[in-house]
């Protein structure tokens, strides 16, 4: 930062601003005294939180919205890291082909794969049940959690899985001893985008959810129609804060800012 | 499990005999090894040299079961293994890049083939640190892989392919990635462990020098065979192909014709030369013949000439290259350039040829060394 143009400062600072202000708008409104979202607050109060947190219409979509991501990332986890293994291991027939396949939901607009999803859920009769919409969110996050295995895999040295073999380790012993704990930040890092993913996608949500299975994006969506108040500020600042105090914590337990670089 | 505790680096190393027959490899249209032979002693330490893409490491990599190979057999001890997985054939490999696992430090990694034999606690222990200090590394159980220099490594990747006590051990250029002078120790010590251990060794290499220096014998590669396998002075100085001889150390070649061979002697006329030098005969040359002659730049000596027959050439300085504990003088001939290399005189006679001058070199008819030439 020292050597740092002053330009270049001003274009950081000015790109910081950008990226931050909305959030921090958000953030600073949860804490007003006032009945409007207004900026800058008008007073200081913690009564929108306290209205929030007592609200079961948020809670119970915070709470469903937390399972379903873990639950995604779970399976998404157990999907993807074996198919990367398989893709970059095996001499594949249409390897490539079953690679652009399987990335392939990263390029449907969202809104698009949940209306195929609805009539599909619908045609097999699994309307707007939990697992609909972990099928939906599976579909999101595979390719992140693919993707980010994939980058770290393909830059493994293969050779230390030789190496394993040689030295007497029977093929699931290689996967299990050397593979896996090589590939691990990949799918540490993969892990947190999956649940990101999941846990703020609206669109297949919309349309899959129930009033039992509501997420936290679409209550706040639909709160919004006809509310205008801080308790939506309030409800967001405790999704944001989840998702910092996730980050941070992965971060003080496998190094996530060197998992970001490394997945590619 | 039956490879227990009394074998390994304390037990003294297994060693066994290997025996490839006519082994084939092909990559899609591309035949990696066309039918190689070879037959490694008990204990023996061999060189696979020869330049990238000769099949060295494609052989190294079927006789530790890394390459399936399309043909041929590979036994171990008489019994035949082509068809034993990798993880059973006992063998210790160290690889080009070390290969050491990174999330393991070098305790768990040395005791990775002890684990995977189902030797534990204090016993494996006992042999890790063994082999730590077969390799001179005692106390470094707890370091990781990535905390250590490329020479550590080296070392730690040998220690852990020998702590099992390997059938026999195979190196695929370990030493390619270190500076020279540390190449040069880990050599010496290579050698001193392998014949300690007694080890059958098998040495992937496109070094010459370190194939020549180490190896009991060196089996010289070329394009999916193997052109020659052979004590090292015999490698250099008895080459069976003009390849060989290009290959190992430095060559004069002249193309020309045999005028007359028997009894060992051989007659041949170089280019447009009239007058004709005599050189060592090759059976496989026919008086008439079209052939390829060849000798080193360090058998040529400039203007003292012996009592045995030798060629004599005379030339005009062209060039003059210092290299440091000799000099390589380049002449102009009648028989085409000839390099000449002579060991450096310091301020003692030949100090003071130059460029352009005109002197007379000679070799003795022994280190003229023929091959059948392209058929005209």
């Amino acid at each position: 930062m020292r050597h740092l143009h002053p330009a270049l400062w001003a274009y950081v600072a000015l790109l910081s601003l950008f990226l931050l202000a909305p959030i921090i708008v958000v953030i600073v409104a949860g804490f007003t005294a006032g009945d409007f979202i207004m900026f800058p607050p008008s007073g200081f109060s913690l009564k929108w939180f306290e209205k929030v947190l007592r609200d079961p219409d948020f809670i119970r979509p915070l709470w469903n919205s937390l399972r379903l991501g873990v639950a995604a990332t779970l399976v998404s986890t157990l999907l993807a890291v074996p198919a990367a293994i398989a893709l970059i291991r095996g001499a594949l027939p249409g390897r490539r082909a079953i690679e652009t396949f399987l990335l392939a939901p990263l390029t449907v607009p969202t809104i698009i794969l949940a209306v195929g999803l609805l009539f599909f859920a619908a045609r097999i009769g699994l309307t707007s049940s939990f697992a609909a919409l972990l099928a939906g969110h599976v579909v999101i996050t595979v390719p992140y959690m693919l993707r980010t295995v994939l980058g770290v895999y393909a830059g493994m040295n293969r050779e230390v899985e030789e190496a394993a073999q040689v030295l007497g380790a029977r093929p699931w012993q290689v996967t299990w001893l050397v593979t896996l704990p090589e590939i691990r930040p990949g799918v540490i890092a993969g892990a947190i985008f999956s649940f990101l993913m999941s846990f703020d996608e609206v669109a297949v949500a919309l349309l899959l959810t129930n009033s039992d299975t509501t997420t936290l994006p679409v209550s706040i969506l639909s709160y919004l129609v006809y509310n205008y108040d801080p308790a939506v500020a309030a409800i967001s600042t405790i999704q944001i804060a989840i998702v910092v105090v996730a980050l941070v914590l992965l971060e003080r337990l496998f190094g996530v800012k060197n998992l970001m670089f490394a997945s590619r | 499990m039956n490879m227990g505790s009394s074998e390994g680096v304390g037990g003294g190393v297994r060693n066994a005999n290997v025996e490839i027959r006519r082994l084939r490899r092909s990559f899609g249209a591309v035949d990696a090894l066309k039918g190689v032979d070879l037959t490694i002693a008990t204990g023996e330490f061999v060189a696979l040299l020869g330049p990238s893409g000769c099949g060295k490491t494609t052989l190294l990599r079927c006789i530790a079961g890394l390459v399936t190979p399309t043909g041929g057999e590979i036994l171990i001890d008489g019994q035949p293994i082509t068809g034993v997985p990798v993880h059973k054939r006992d063998l210790g490999m160290v690889f080009q890049s070390y290969a050491l696992f990174p999330h393991m430090d070098v305790g768990q990694n040395i005791g990775f083939g002890l684990k995977m034999r189902g030797v534990r606690g204090a016993e494996a222990g006992r042999r890790v640190e063994e082999a730590l200090g077969l390799v001179q590394m005692a106390g470094y159980e707890r370091r990781y892989p990535a905390q250590l220099s490329g020479g550590q490594q080296q070392r730690f990747a040998l220690a852990r392919a020998l702590v099992t006590g390997p059938k026999a051990l195979l190196l695929d250029e370990p030493f390619g990635a270190l500076d020279a002078k540390l190449r040069e120790s880990m050599q010496v010590e290579l050698r001193r462990l392998q014949r300690r251990l007694g080890v059958t060794t098998i040495f992937v290499t496109h070094d010459q020098q370190e194939a020549l220096s180490m190896a009991d014998r060196v089996a010289v590669m070329r394009a999916g065979t193997i052109e020659q396998c052979d004590e090292p002075s015999r490698i250099y100085d008895e080459p069976l192909t003009p390849f060989v001889a290009e290959f190992i150390g430095q060559a004069n070649r002249f193309e020309g014709r045999l005028a007359d061979g028997r009894d060992g002697r051989a007659v041949v006329v170089i280019g447009e030369r009239e007058d004709p030098l005599p050189a060592r005969n090759n059976p496989a040359c026919r008086a008439g013949d079209r052939i390829i002659a060849m000798v080193r730049p360090e058998r040529i000596r400039i203007g003292e000439r012996g009592l045995e027959p030798s060629a004599v050439v005379r030339g005009r300085i062209v060039d003059k290259v210092f290299v440091g504990e000799k000099i390589t003088i380049y002449l102009e001939t009648s028989a085409g350039t000839v390099a000449a290399a002579i060991a450096n005189p310091g301020r003692g006679p030949g100090a003071h040829f130059k460029v352009g001058d005109v002197i007379d070199v000679t070799w003795a008819a022994d280190d003229f060394v023929i091959f059948p030439g392209l058929p005209p």
